[in-house]
């Protein structure tokens, strides 16, 4: 019995990327609407905010992030959408 | 008393003295409702990301505010009146550093 349930384990998860840190966790620099540059890190080329599945950001910096990245749009500092 | 931080943005063709001016009038109602401006900061002429009612570029000023919530409200509802103030953000903050912000950083070895 035992022997199902590993092969039914090991199909559905085929693809296991490596579990990347999030950025935030250790440095201290805290998420600031102002510092264009860490912010457009976490942005597409076309200017839309990159999910956290991708970036491997922590669900709480994440929400942070976005925060952030709106506030900065909304002044002007970073684009809606980049043509 | 709680602490804001309001960015005010100014249409790009007025003098740096007119500039003065209306900050100078933004601070005045604040000072005269015994709040207290910790700090000001200006981050210069700087390009739009996007266009904002025609304007290309942008005066952007920074002031650090400690004051009571309705006084903020009235601040912010002669900021919607002026004409020159083409947009503004006040938002709340929980401590002030007294450090400058990282536009102003980035201003002085940018340019």
């Amino acid at each position: 019995m035992t022997q199902l349930k590993i092969t039914k384990e090991a199909v559905r998860r085929p693809f296991q990327k490596k579990r990347k840190s999030c950025p935030f966790s250790g440095s201290k620099n805290k998420i600031d609407y102002k510092d264009i540059k860490t912010l457009t890190k976490f942005v597409s080329e076309r200017g839309k905010i990159i999910p956290s599945r991708i970036s491997a950001v922590s669900a709480k910096k994440q929400r942070e992030l976005s925060r952030a990245i709106k506030r900065a749009r909304y002044i002007g500092l970073m684009p809606y959408v980049i043509k | 008393m709680p602490l804001y931080e309001s960015v005010i943005i100014c249409r790009q063709d007025i003098t740096k003295n007119q500039l003065d001016i209306i900050i100078s009038e933004f601070k005045k109602i604040i000072e005269d409702e015994k709040g207290k401006i910790l700090a000001e900061e200006y981050w210069g002429l700087k390009n739009l990301a996007y266009e904002i009612n025609k304007n290309k570029k942008a005066h952007y000023n920074m002031l650090i505010i400690e004051t009571l919530p309705d006084k903020i409200e009235e601040y912010e509802r002669k900021l919607r009146l002026h004409e020159d103030v083409i947009r503004f953000l006040t938002i709340k903050i929980k401590a002030f550093d007294g450090k400058q912000s990282i536009m102003v950083e980035t201003i002085n070895d940018g340019n």
